[in-house]
């Protein structure tokens, strides 16, 4: 994300067209994108900052109560959810390392070729396309006490094996977990093909030389010529797990059961929605904010500190 | 060999070569080959089960459900999509996501493009505070605003109106928008601009002539993703969108899909899943390299 590091005009300000060189005009071409995301994002954010210091609720304006809010969240408030809330987050944080590991070996592997590569790739990636909802309704089923992955169990006369897996308080966000991460490899193997891609050859031929395994060159020459690309998806997962996963857990167990499976984003739905506490809810949402602030910050100053070198 | 990807930086024949040679040279026992294939042919069947169990299921005649079979069904059967498309309501769940992609693909391409044209084209104060505010706004989660949106949506009387809805989701995909066709069109050639100004187009011209058929491959690729997101959202839709008439089909889905795991309801479920999965497919086919290209794009810079 380089964005703003080159300015073409500035160098060459006698080439700007005659026409465009009152500052006027800019604003006819700016001003609707910007009004919309003004409306949508800009005035949002600005306000449930404001609202999550006030009692507000959905008929009641409220009134300023500091930090009281947050005070309630990290208290465990009534029914302690926050906490529990974000233990799952950080359950499913488990989908990060795990797609990057198997994503490296899928995508070192296909890189190499083997018959079939082509194709594998494709298919690998096709979980990626449809909806979380779609997924989640296809999951329901598939984890069914009577779905195909119990029944398939069974047929192998493994009995034990087969689990209550949407609807065990214990295992449930366990089950949640597993279905982010079958849907997130494709999109990783896919950011990782695409990097691989640009590693001069010359690298690889050289350890080849050197009389080194196609592994060894993976670990030793792919990986560490990976390393922002690895660093990005890690921060993109990041970002997913705590603002992308609401749909999942939305689906595929309504934060059940007996809440068990409630992600700080279910949490503010869930009062806001439900309890219709909009004070409360501000503040879980200023907290989900700065922690994406925080990663965007970080991997902004990331990208631009390997621009420069 | 890269059947997503085209090799970027480096020629065909470049790329070619060194992969044959490659093959040949590399010191390595058959058994870790073996193993990397059956490695990678599990990862193939994980990712691809679901899925075909999703639809062999959708055409199993209701009542014939035998869970775990890979088999396809002996009797198939169409009367599943037939029953799900107008008896369980999914041709107007469809038509309304079909509503909300195209008006939230059109109109975030449109208003990304303009947005992006200017910031290339014109230098003015606040131009790198803009810049920077934009790319911001990415890294906001759709479900931090939905609060304040919904209750100014719901002062202005738009909540359960077609632009609420689809206005929401064009403002959420813009920032990602305007990054991708701003990272495009800071690349295009000046001198083609410079050209088109000496011969008298203002800046309507200028965008109209000179940008918009330039940047067609940035322009579509744009659409496609931003169509795949508003077709694949759910809370933007079920918040703003809560009467029946305007429900999309993930919010459908998100209704009836918990908690009906019979036998005689899965297939239609089923159906249902495989509708919405259709057009994606079809525009993975048509439009494949302008997909991957937006969805790696960000990721490389």
């Amino acid at each position: 994300m380089s964005v703003g590091t080159r300015a073409p005009m500035l160098t060459h300000p006698r080439r700007i067209g005659a026409g465009l060189r009152r500052s006027l005009p800019v604003l006819g071409w700016l001003l609707p994108a910007v009004v919309v995301i003004a409306f949508v994002i800009g005035y949002p954010v600005i306000q449930v900052i404001i609202d999550s210091f006030t009692s507000k609720t959905r008929f009641d304006p409220g009134e300023f109560v500091a930090l009281e809010n947050f005070r309630e969240l990290m208290a465990g408030g009534d029914e302690e959810l926050f906490w529990l809330s974000f233990r799952n987050n950080l359950v499913l944080l488990v989908s990060i390392p795990v797609t990057i590991l198997v994503g490296l070996v899928v995508s070192s592997v296909l890189y190499r070729g083997i018959r079939g590569s082509r194709l594998y790739e494709v298919f690998i990636f096709l979980p990626f396309l449809p909806a979380v909802a779609a997924i989640s309704v296809i999951f329901i089923y598939l984890l069914g006490w009577e779905g195909p992955l119990n029944e398939s169990v069974r047929a192998l006369s493994l009995e034990p094996l087969a689990q209550a897996w949407l609807t065990d308080p214990g295992l449930a966000i366990w089950s949640v977990l597993g279905v982010v991460t079958w849907k997130r490899l494709g999109f990783v193997v896919l950011l990782f093909m695409a990097r691989m891609l640009s590693i001069d050859p010359d690298l690889l031929d050289a350890a080849a030389v050197d009389g080194a395994t196609w592994s060894q060159a993976v670990r030793h020459v792919v990986v560490p010529e990976m390393r922002a690309i690895i660093r990005f998806v890690g921060i993109l997962g990041f970002i997913e797990v705590f603002s992308f996963t609401f749909a999942y857990v939305f689906v595929l167990t309504r934060g059940g059961p007996f809440k068990n499976t409630y992600t700080l984003e279910y949490l503010l739905f869930s009062i806001m929605f439900r309890r219709k506490l909009v004070g409360l809810a501000s503040a879980v949402a200023v907290l989900l904010l700065v922690l994406a602030i925080a990663v965007a910050v970080y991997q902004m100053r990331r990208a631009r500190a390997r621009v420069a070198t | 060999m890269m059947a997503l990807l085209k090799p970027g930086r480096r020629t065909n024949t470049a790329s070619h070569r060194s992969r044959t040679t490659r093959r040949h040279v590399w010191k390595e026992s058959g058994l870790i080959r073996v193993v990397q294939q059956a490695f990678i042919l599990l990862i193939v069947f994980v990712s691809l089960a679901p899925l075909y169990t999703a639809v062999t299921t959708s055409f199993t005649p209701q009542g014939e459900l035998s869970a775990g079979g890979i088999l396809p069904p002996p009797n198939p059967t169409f009367d599943n999509y037939r029953v799900a498309w107008s008896d369980l309501g999914f041709q107007g769940m469809f038509s309304n996501s079909a509503i909300l992609a195209v008006s939230a693909a059109i109109g975030t391409t449109l208003l990304g493009a303009a947005a992006a044209f200017a910031l290339v084209r014109f230098r003015f104060k606040g131009r790198r505070f803009l810049l920077v505010a934009i790319i911001g706004a990415i890294a906001v989660p759709p479900i931090v605003i939905i609060i304040p949106l919904f209750l100014t949506m719901s002062d202005l009387g738009w909540v359960n109106t077609y632009h609420s809805a689809i206005l929401a989701e064009i403002g959420l995909l813009l920032p990602f928008a305007i990054f991708l066709l701003y990272s495009f069109m800071r690349d295009l050639p000046e001198d083609l601009f410079d050209a088109a100004a000496l011969d008298g187009a203002g800046s309507i011209g200028q965008f109209w002539h000179v940008a918009l058929p330039l940047s067609r491959s940035a322009l579509v690729t744009t659409a496609i993703v931003s169509g795949v997101f508003a077709w694949n959202e759910l809370l933007v839709p079920m918040i703003l969108w809560q009467e029946g008439k305007f429900e999309t089909l993930m919010m459908g889905l998100a209704t009836l899909g918990p908690g009906r795991t019979g036998v005689r309801f899965v297939p239609l479920l089923m159906a249902g899943v495989t509708i919405t999965i259709i057009p994606l497919v079809i525009l993975f086919v048509v439009g494949r390299r302008a997909l991957i290209r937006g969805l790696t794009e960000g990721a490389l810079k």
